[in-house]
């Protein structure tokens, strides 16, 4: 075979080739293309740390042994909550608050590797709780005739149905399978709110819960039952926390010293202890309050925390997230002593939410 | 005389005790905006200024929202303005509503927003920080009273659709700034339009002459 016909042979590959390396730079090159194109992460093998972050919304995976960021992963628009299990990390894809208003919850598979999202039939889902990983909720900013939005999310089908919830639903929480929700609603310029709690299943039953419902800041499972904290704007001096049992029945009072200001998370240990982050005003100084599981007065407090805005526990840890200084503390359970701090965002006002992953 | 000195001293002294102690006078952090008195007064940017016979129909309330900002949220209180802009003419506006508000994250502002089904929201004012400017207007020219009434007004529509092309006196159909405006306008007689016409953009709520600035960021 001459040079002329090898060129002849080889003149189609090469043209093939060159154009396969042009449509490949184009792709590179385009920042819509690279988007579309980065749909998964790394799969996640240990347990680690979930920060949310709002500016270039990501969520990033950190080392728990010492806080670095592993990877990050890329969210499709604003978020501003989260919900962190063993298998998985559910976000609320809010958008920004006008035009591009987003209607999504993302959904991390951690094993796998894979982000994809379920549409939901509301704008703005503005919280999201996985419900022991069996099913989830999600709460928008919509607000309608019958209530607010919210939808029920089918994880395995990777489906939400939607629905309507009482006007002020806000504070709520994962209890056995089912959520306990606070209501506190302002209807028709009233000054004086209709509160009440309430438990939501699945199936979308609705049940009154026979708790006083009044000034409740924040509930959380502590393994053992329920904690239901209580802050008075009015009289912050005399925060408390209650707690329930599953079957509804209070077991005990706690008075809360220590607190900043008024709560801002509670979690629990997962063995009748829970901790309460609180915060005096906007990014202001706040304190972490431990009450261990038997114990009626807090064992432990830090003070001096700069601004912080989100709480997750590891069971052996609680992890605090700080928005002002970009800030994450790992503060040990028996002692509060802060093992770990470590600035994992530059921006001050980046830092949204943290988590757990308890990856197996 | 004495006598009446020292009941005028008593009177004086009620009044000062009931204002202290009053359940309302309680504000998480934010000066209250019922007397004014306490709350800053921040220039308004002149770069801003509505062009004379300016009135154009506001980019579908909104943009892209990719900016940030720093504004914080302590001072706000019942019927304040929250306006976030990207530039002129795009940005957002929403009311504030003090009972829902325990941290930056609470759903406590009352706005209307298009995206697939738009309707009236109370969203959580965070979501403002991704303008690339934003600010905390008041309008101290309106007592405590019609500003909550004018919340009250925007909280009422709830349910209601979204529509850029709702004229002001169609209270049916709402975009974020004449949600705003129509509460002033309804329940306190206050035109918020500051170069008037069809369109009331965020930018006409920031111009007008009646809405002061009590908090910028950037």
């Amino acid at each position: 075979m001459g040079f002329r016909s090898s060129l002849r042979c080889l003149l189609p590959g090469l043209v093939l080739m060159s154009a396969v390396w042009i449509t490949g730079c184009d792709t590179v090159q385009d920042p819509m293309a690279v988007r579309e194109t980065r749909v998964g992460f790394q799969p996640v093998r240990e347990p680690v740390i979930a920060v949310l972050a709002m500016r270039s919304p990501r969520v990033l995976l950190l080392d728990r042994r010492d806080l670095h960021t592993l990877q990050e992963v890329p969210l499709r628009s604003l978020s501003i909550d989260m919900d962190c299990s063993a298998e998985r990390i559910l976000t609320a894809q809010c958008g920004p608050p006008a035009e591009r208003s987003d209607t999504a919850i993302g959904v991390l598979d951690l094993a796998r590797g894979t982000r994809r999202y379920i549409e939901t039939g509301h704008l703005g889902p503005e919280r999201v709780v996985d419900v022991d990983g069996i099913w989830a909720f999600a709460l928008s900013s919509s607000v309608l005739d019958a209530g607010m939005g919210a939808d029920v999310l089918d994880l395995d089908e990777m489906k939400a149905t939607g629905l309507t919830v009482p006007h002020g639903t806000r504070g709520f929480a994962a209890i056995r399978g089912r959520l306990w929700l606070a209501e506190r609603w302002f209807g028709d310029g009233n000054e004086t709110p209709t509160v009440h709690m309430y438990e939501f299943g699945a199936d979308r039953s609705v049940r009154p819960l026979p708790l006083d419902a009044r000034d409740v800041a924040a509930i959380a499972d502590t393994g053992r039952g329920v904690v239901v904290v209580r802050w008075r704007p009015q009289h912050p001096e005399i925060a408390g926390a209650e707690l329930y049992s599953y079957e509804e029945t209070l077991v005990r009072s706690v008075e809360l010293t220590g607190l900043a200001g008024e709560p801002v998370a509670v979690v629990g240990d997962g063995a009748g202890g829970f901790a309460v982050l609180s915060a005096r005003g906007e990014d202001g100084p706040g304190s972490l309050v431990f009450v261990s599981g038997t114990a009626d007065a807090p064992s432990w407090t830090v003070a001096h925390i700069d601004g912080p805005v989100a709480l997750a526990s590891t069971n052996d840890a609680f992890v605090v997230g700080s928005r002002s200084t970009g800030e994450v503390r790992m503060i040990r359970a028996t002692d509060g002593k802060v093992t770990l701090r470590r600035k994992v965002v530059a921006e001050a006002g980046d830092l949204a939410d943290v988590g757990y992953c308890a990856v197996r | 005389m004495r006598y009446l000195r020292r009941i005028t001293l008593l009177g004086v002294i009620a009044v000062l005790a009931c204002a202290a102690f009053a359940p309302g006078a309680y504000a998480r952090g934010g000066s209250g905006g019922g007397s004014g008195s306490a709350r800053a007064d921040i220039p308004k940017d002149p770069a801003l200024a509505t062009p004379e016979g300016y009135d154009e129909r506001p980019v579908e309330a909104g943009g892209s929202g990719d900016g940030s900002n720093n504004l914080t949220f302590g001072a706000f209180d019942d019927g304040d303005l929250i306006v976030a802009i990207e530039n002129f003419s795009v940005g957002h506006a929403g009311v504030w509503d003090s009972r829902y508000y325990s941290n930056a994250s609470s759903s406590c502002v009352w706005s209307a927003v298009k995206s697939g089904a738009g309707q009236v929201v109370r969203e959580a004012p965070i979501r403002y920080r991704t303008y690339d400017r934003a600010w905390g207007l008041w309008v101290p020219g309106v007592t405590a009273t019609l500003r909550t009434k004018a919340r009250d007004y925007c909280a009422a529509q709830l349910g209601e659709p979204y529509d850029i092309s709702a004229s002001k006196s169609d209270e049916s159909r709402w975009y974020c700034s004449k949600l705003a405006w129509s509460g002033y306008k309804q329940r306190a007689t206050v035109d918020l339009d500051a170069n008037g016409g069809f369109w009331v953009a965020p930018t006409d709520l920031y111009n007008d002459n009646d809405t002061h600035v009590f908090v910028a960021a950037n």
